[in-house]
């Protein structure tokens, strides 16, 4: 699909994926879970970024209903693998913008560094955001991360990347 | 001080009936025995047949902390060689699976056959007349056996014969592969790794752990769990359940769940299953017959027990899991799910989600574990507390065909693991 050009379009595509990533470090999963369509996934390949979830295995492949129990597990008190909390910035840019079949499709580079028990880590990749039209702004019909470490031994990936 | 030379007989004081001193944990003199002592002596699974069911196939692994490669010739025959090239020692494969003609050391263009010969040597005239290349094929692992597909080597050539060592674990293995309509595995699904702050032996006796199932999983197991099934299924994994941890002869460790049928709690009916369950089930008493199928389904889909053959291979769900220990407080775990070659699609799709809802690195279970083995690390470097405690069910542990066998929470899988490590620590 070409790329789209329309500088107001991008902008508020980006102002949409910057407001997404606060979100995330700030660690407001309820209002981010909000942000994707109800039939929404949130994928993270494993070993290589072009698996098929269906005959290969996932870092993170989660509908909605999986995400909301993830809300579930933060408020139960006893999610150990984040006490304390891992602390995260991100980092997204390099963003184009195309039409897709049922919207939108926002690719951007992510750089994310984390923070936790005096351990830091660097990951990254690219992102890709298939998004839908949803007033001022957008929902998130797809969310895909492929990290560039997703074939190396992981620490702890449960502050969701 | 930690990192005084180790004297091998100390170990005799340090593991006893129910307790085992912190230094197992803690002391790097100690972790390089236990390479030389269990990794360097016994059994270690390197892969299954199904990660290389073609000709050419090969997966690279390690036996301790000697890289190996895992390859199936044009014959069909798997070997284990060692991943080194004879002249000066670089490795000669790289990808960590894959499909290859030969292996070439790209230092100096050494090339190897799949089955280890020397093939090409360049300007072979340069070496002394005596030189044969015969002479220079990748190093064998000395001792290669396989039990239903599982691949085990040895380094060491006096070991015991492999059906001796894993004693009754043997038959999990073979019901694990018995659960696939075909009665092989697919395993071309991906791998999730894991490293973790903290000793090998956390995770290795973590896997046949009972008794942390209702603390460290307790936002999974009393929260998530609950709201998804609409209730209470802690009564499974608590200390009233049925279940048993069990010392399999060999000692091998078991986390037995065979007693509970969870399509029973949840009270379904065969009838009313999804129609690719009952495909699946008629296709396994096609293959197994009535008896054998049901005795195979008790497993529920592959959940019916965790096992531990020792030193480094774990069946826990859908999943062969393997440890690489690295350092004394570094470890590495890798969680390979398998698919049931010819299953309905369905099941296969469940399988990998299941997994993933558990097992993968932000999912519901194994980050809280991977949590626990760091904060064990960090606590035992505290000397005043000499002993963990491993004396849970001494009392009322009970003989089974399988092994001695106690209640889930109790410790009797644990105590069959130190058995093992002492009597090959002592060796």
């Amino acid at each position: 699909m070409p790329l789209i050009n329309d500088p107001a379009l991008r902008a508020r595509v980006e102002a949409f994926l910057v407001h997404e990533a606060a979100l995330l470090d700030d660690r407001q999963y309820a209002e981010w879970t909000g942000l994707f369509t109800p039939d929404g996934i949130y994928w993270v390949p494993a070993n290589r970024d072009d698996a098929d979830p269906r005959d290969h295995v996932s870092l993170i492949y989660d509908n909605v209903p999986r995400l909301k129990e993830r809300l579930i597990r933060a408020d139960s008190g006893m999610f150990w693998a984040q006490d304390p909390p891992t602390r995260v910035t991100r980092l997204i840019g390099n963003l184009t913008v195309q039409a897709d079949a049922g919207g939108l499709l926002a690719t951007s580079k992510l750089i994310l560094v984390t923070q936790r028990r005096g351990q830091s880590q660097v990951l990254s990749g690219t992102c890709r955001h298939e998004l839908a039209e949803h007033g001022d702004g957008f929902r998130i019909r797809r969310k895909t991360v492929l990290l560039i470490q997703n074939d190396e031994p992981q620490i702890n990936l449960t502050f969701l990347p | 001080m930690d990192n005084t030379p180790f004297e091998p007989r100390l170990i005799d004081a340090l593991v006893r009936e129910d307790r085992v001193h912190r230094r197992l944990f803690t002391d790097p003199a100690i972790f390089e025995l236990e390479i030389e002592k269990v990794f360097h002596r016994t059994w270690v699974y390197v892969g299954h047949e199904a990660e290389i069911p073609n000709p050419g196939d090969f997966r690279l692994s390690r036996i301790g902390r000697q890289p190996v490669i895992v390859v199936r010739d044009q014959a069909g025959a798997v070997h284990v060689h060692f991943n080194a090239c004879r002249h000066r020692g670089a490795t000669v494969c790289q990808e960590e699976r894959g499909n290859a003609r030969h292996f070439l050391c790209a230092y100096h263009g050494w090339t190897y056959g799949l089955d280890g010969h020397l093939a090409a040597v360049p300007y072979a005239e340069g070496h002394p007349q005596a030189f044969r290349r015969e002479d220079y094929g990748l190093h064998a692992v000395p001792k290669v056996a396989m039990h239903a597909g599982f691949i085990f080597a040895s380094v060491n050539p006096d070991v015991p014969p492999l059906a001796q060592h894993l004693g009754a674990a043997a038959q999990f293995l073979t019901d694990f592969v018995d659960l696939s309509p075909t009665g092989r595995l697919s395993m071309q699904s991906g791998v999730h790794k894991f490293r973790y702050t903290g000793n090998w032996k956390s995770q290795a006796e973590n896997s046949v752990d009972g008794y942390h199932a209702m603390a460290a999983h307790g936002s999974f197991l009393g929260y998530v769990l609950r709201e998804r099934l609409g209730r209470d299924v802690s009564g499974m994994v608590d200390g009233n359940s049925p279940t048993r941890s069990t010392a399999l002869d060999g000692d091998h460790g078991l986390l037995d769940f065979r007693m509970v049928n969870r399509t029973e709690i949840l009270g379904v009916k065969e009838a009313e299953l999804p129609q690719h369950l009952q495909t699946y089930r008629a296709q396994l008493r096609e293959r197994l017959g009535e008896d054998r199928a049901a005795e195979v389904l008790r497993r529920n889909g592959g959940d019916g027990y965790n096992l531990l053959v020792y030193p480094n291979l774990f069946l826990i769900g859908v999943q062969i899991r393997t440890i690489q220990p690295v350092s004394v407080g570094t470890t590495e775990v890798y969680c390979t799910p398998t698919l049931l070659e010819g299953a309905p699609d369905q099941i296969n799709e469940a399988r990998l989600r299941s997994h993933e809802d558990f097992y993968g690195p932000a999912s519901f279970g194994q980050p809280d574990d991977m949590e626990m083995f760091l904060r064990q690390w960090e606590g035992l470097q505290c000397e005043a507390l000499e002993w963990l405690l491993y004396d849970r069910g001494l009392e009322r542990e009970l003989p089974t065909p399988e092994g001695p066998a106690s209640q889930l929470t109790d410790e009797s899988a644990h105590r069959a693991l130190w058995r093992h490590y002492r009597r090959l620590m002592l060796a």
